[in-house]
């Protein structure tokens, strides 16, 4: 199992650090101007009064221009988990491609178990998310002392590694239905895209019209509200769909992996 | 491997039919059939890829059955169609692998192979030749010296010097006492090496034996130009001759008589001209299947 994780982060390096640095970056350079922003706050947040409260729902709230309401809308509403989304469909992707232009069959007529081969990739594909992640906390972290965002440490140390909890769930629910069967091969990608990208719409557009208030309840991102992260509230909603996430997407992904025909 | 049959998902046909085989120590098998017979499916159960729908696949007499991750240390796979992984090299894939087989690798015999298969370890796998990567995939099958090889055309892409190292580690691992199974299309390259042949189609074995045998038992063919055309439908109304194959005024015969007799009866028509040629293991599989396609 240390073989194939090894081999896989090794494989995968120059995509490690171009995500971190992609990552890092962005989230540096979505901090740092909140320094010119922070002194006409008040005067943004009486402007941004007179629009309508849904279209704020959008940006994931209507207090933009507070240090909570501006780095829960600019970066962890929907920047950060969009593209660690993105990030980490594309990771799942890569670590089973193997299968897919059957480069896997060497490594199956090893004397590894199915398991310690599924394990090796995802252990790799934790480290490799985890690197992206502590690193852009780093730089978050940095980056708020320095423009003073009046943000306790702790709260945003939580937010973020929720949000990369979040964005995650959505890169195991994609592992798993790659891993699961060659029939749920098919619909990793579909699936994934509409409940993370389509749940953001349909939660955002809950606050034009009940049906969709409904339909969002059905979607992870409701459960999702960086505001109240950010100010220490930890949503229960949020904890039992990422702890049934992960359990369901771990349980499913090593049965249908050690039970299926492959390749 | 006994009586193991394989549906794949939505098909109401098998791919494989109770299909059973047995390969001795020290013995090279080969597996031939047409594209789509099934003789990749059978590859593929017996390294454990697919599970089988029913039936059962044991290595080294009844000691283990085949998902047992062990029995992998003693077994030397070739894919078909070697698919090696991108943005890597030779080497370092090679090495990769080594690692994955523990204790059992033989570095000696490791470094012996790359230096037979004059290969090119330092190349990215991705702009290697067809035949280049074809060697790393017969390196990384021989390297440990396993016990059992099972091998999907195996000198697919290969040139005739290369073609000649690989019958040199057949013959060694041959000599270790090692199992070889390989599927060929090359039925001289079987002619050549193996000691028995299965022939499968449609999932099903329908001719297994002696190398040995097949050639004891193949008789000559007649090539036979005629001048009449009129001949031509003497000659495939006659009941002393089977008809192999016709051209215009070209036939290519199997004589059923004695040979002064055979002679005799054709002497009766305009042959031109004739060739006498000794039967290979190609027509004798042309003939497998001829003959099961009619019935």
């Amino acid at each position: 199992m240390i073989s194939i994780l090894l081999w896989e982060i090794r494989r995968r390096k120059w995509f490690t650090f171009w995500w971190t640095f992609g990552i890092s970056s962005v989230v540096a350079l979505t901090i740092l101007p909140y320094v010119s922003v922070k002194e006409q706050a008040d005067e943004l947040t009486e402007s941004l009064g007179e629009l309508s409260s849904s279209a704020g729902s959008f940006l994931g709230g209507a207090d933009l221009f507070s240090p909570v309401g501006y780095i829960s809308s600019q970066i962890y509403y929907i920047t950060l988990p969009l593209l660690l989304i993105i990030m980490v469909l594309a990771l799942a992707s890569s670590l089973m491609r193997d299968e897919t232009d059957a480069t896997i069959e060497l490594t199956l007529a090893r004397p590894v178990s199915r398991t310690s081969i599924l394990l090796g990739k995802l252990l790799a594909g934790l480290m490799i998310y985890s690197t992206v992640g502590i690193i852009s906390y780093i730089i978050a972290y940095i980056c708020a002392e320095v423009t003073a965002l009046s943000i306790n440490s702790n709260h945003l140390f939580v937010t973020h590694f929720i949000c990369y909890i979040f964005a995650a769930s959505f890169g195991l629910l994609a592992f798993m239905l790659l891993a699961a069967s060659s029939r749920t091969r098919r619909l990793a990608m579909p699936v994934t895209i509409l409940l993370s990208f389509g749940g953001y719409l349909i939660t955002s557009l809950a606050a034009y019209s009940s049906v969709f208030d409904t339909i969002a309840k059905a979607t992870p991102y409701h459960y999702y509200n960086t505001t109240k992260l950010l100010t220490g509230e930890i949503q229960q909603g949020l904890v039992i769909y990422l702890a049934l996430a992960i359990m369901i997407s771990f349980g499913f992904a090593f049965i249908g992996y050690n039970r299926r025909d492959i390749g | 491997m006994q009586e193991v049959t394989k549906y794949y998902h939505g098909s109401k046909k098998p791919a494989v039919e109770k299909l059973s085989l047995v390969i001795n120590p020290g013995e090279v098998y080969g597996f031939l059939g047409s594209n789509g017979a099934g003789k990749s499916t059978t590859i593929r159960l017996l390294m454990d890829f697919l599970r089988p729908t029913s039936g059962s696949i044991r290595f080294f007499g009844s000691e283990t059955d085949a998902h047992v991750t062990n029995v992998r240390a003693h077994i030397g796979y070739l894919p078909g169609d070697v698919s090696l992984p991108k943005k890597v090299t030779g080497r370092e894939l090679l090495t990769h692998l080594a690692t994955l087989q523990g204790s059992a690798f033989d570095t000696q015999y490791y470094k012996e192979l790359t230096e037979r298969f004059e290969t090119q370890l330092d190349k990215r796998t991705d702009t290697l030749s067809k035949g280049n990567r074809q060697k790393i995939g017969l390196i990384q099958a021989f390297m440990h010296k396993p016990r059992l090889l099972i091998l999907d055309e195996p000198t697919s892409g290969l040139d005739p010097l290369m073609q000649e190292q690989f019958y040199i580690c057949i013959n060694e691992a041959k000599q270790r006492g090692a199992a070889i199974f390989l599927s060929s299309h090359s039925l001289g390259e079987v002619e050549k090496i193996c000691d028995r042949i299965g022939i499968i189609k449609e999932g099903c074995l329908v001719y297994e034996g002696l190398i040995a045998e097949v050639i004891k038992s193949r008789k000559p063919t007649w090539s036979i130009r005629l001048e009449k055309i009129s001949d031509i439908a003497l000659l495939k109304n006659s009941p002393h001759f089977t008809i192999l194959r016709e051209t215009k005024n070209e036939v290519i015969v199997q004589p059923t008589l004695p040979l002064t007799k055979a002679l005799g009866e054709l002497s009766k028509l305009s042959v031109v001209a004739m060739d006498i040629q000794h039967a290979d293991l190609e027509d004798e599989f042309m003939h497998y299947y001829e003959t099961r396609k009619q019935s």
